[in-house]
């Protein structure tokens, strides 16, 4: 096995691990407003999420900033708590803006700024995986593109499942927004209690 | 999972008004008990899971699925915790010293699982004021029964050459050394380290030599804990 692999499977694995849900849950809220068909913004969407947690985790493993863990697994749900009542406060803008791209910079941008926050959740169990290892911008790299796969997936499954709920279960498409961006918040709520 | 289970039983409720769903799911028992109202502005769901009835009068999607993520959170899903279970070995072959230099790096409550369930039932105060005498041995032999080497198909001993604390006091570092080997090409090892303890224990191991400068990355799991490479 090569070193992009190892690093790779492990930032996917991560990503992907029920037991980390937290990133799961904040994709889900993330992806609530969207369709399969505009599936091009939210790849754009979750990469912006990764550049954001790209650039806190390098950060932290480079060790430039420090911020305690217990800060970020608070901080963690309080930005799926508020994408998901951003969701559904004003619908219609939000639809629009899921429609029309010209509104779309404005979500790119809060899922990066979210990202740096969700970055310095994944740094722990990165510098774990560094051991002494002095060379860390290849494996940083790879650990990266790793979890950007898994995003990728999991927001695909997303976007599936609405599809799936819509299309054939006839949900109305505000009523899976508030459902997805109901139970997104009531984990987060979880988490944040304890 | 289970939130996964109520979520779907909450659709399928919602969706199409079928009542009376049971799943069953590592013995926990799933029932709708009663689902109305596919409308947006009133659904109600009442579930009883694992005998327990619960009803909600739901007044918006948003709050059916805040409550379906509460239901079970609350029932029976763990609080939330970021656990992962991982080791790590760096392995150099130095030339120079004719030796193989690991580093483990392991996390302390961890091993501290693995070593009670090998049978030994004290607790060891691992990397602290109190840590039990003997301590090093215990750790000794319990890597030596999980973690094998074996260097161009020769099985090989390696010595225990001590233990260090890392900084944060959550995972400590041990050295281990082969001497005397004129030359490597060929590594297995073998690292089912903590997997009886953990299901989803990952062991990685990194290797290099300083003589051809190559390196070798594995990674090791439950069912595959052997792997080899070429140096």
């Amino acid at each position: 096995m090569g070193e992009f692999e190892l690093y790779f499977k492990l930032g996917l694995e991560h990503i992907a691990d029920i037991k980390a849900y937290d990133h799961m849950v904040f994709l889900l809220a993330l992806c609530a407003l969207y369709q399969l068909k505009s599936w091009k913004k939210v790849a754009v969407l979750a990469t912006a999420f990764t550049i954001g947690h790209s650039l806190t985790l390098a950060l932290t493993a480079l060790d430039m900033i420090s911020i305690s863990p217990d800060l970020v697994e608070t901080l963690i749900p309080i930005t799926i708590i508020i994408t998901a009542l951003s969701n559904i406060i004003k619908p219609d803008e939000n639809l629009q803006s899921a429609t029309f791209s010209k509104f779309m910079w404005k979500y790119y941008a809060i899922a990066m700024i979210f990202g740096l926050i969700h970055g310095m959740g994944f740094s722990t169990y990165f510098a774990s995986l560094l051991g002494q290892e002095e060379n860390i911008v290849f494996p940083l790299f790879a650990f990266n593109v790793g979890i950007e796969a898994g995003q990728l997936i999991i927001v695909l499954g997303i976007l599936i499942l609405s599809y799936v709920v819509m299309d054939f279960l006839k949900m109305k498409q505000i009523q899976w927004i508030h459902f997805v961006s109901g139970l997104a918040a009531g984990i987060a709520a979880t988490i944040l209690i304890g | 999972m289970k939130v996964i289970i109520v979520v779907i039983l909450t659709l399928i409720a919602q969706g199409s008004g079928i009542r009376d769903q049971v799943l069953e799911v590592s013995g926990v028992r799933y029932q709708v008990l009663e689902a109305s109202g596919f409308g947006y502005q009133v659904s109600g769901v009442r579930y009883n899971v694992a005998g327990i009835d619960m009803d909600q009068t739901i007044l918006s999607p948003f709050a059916s699925g805040y409550l379906s993520s509460l239901q079970p959170f609350s029932l029976s899903l763990e609080p939330f915790a970021h656990d992962f279970h991982l080791s790590n070995v760096e392995i150099e072959y130095n030339a120079k010293a004719q030796s193989l230099q690991m580093i483990m790096h392991l996390f302390i409550d961890d091993l501290e699982d693995g070593i009670a369930q090998s049978g030994v039932d004290k607790k060891l105060y691992l990397c602290t004021e109190r840590e039990v005498e003997g301590a090093d041995q215990y750790i000794r032999d319990y890597i030596s029964s999980k973690f094998s080497v074996s260097v161009d198909g020769q099985p090989m001993e390696y010595v225990f050459l001590g233990k260090e604390t890392s900084e944060d006091i959550v995972a400590m570092d041990c050295y281990l050394e082969i001497e005397n080997l004129n030359s490597v090409s060929e590594i297995e090892i073998s690292n089912d380290l903590l997997m009886e303890v953990f299901d989803d224990q990952v062991n990685i191991i990194k290797l290099k030599s300083t003589l051809t400068g190559k390196k070798g990355f594995m990674m090791l799991k439950k069912g595959s804990h052997t792997d080899t490479v070429q140096l």
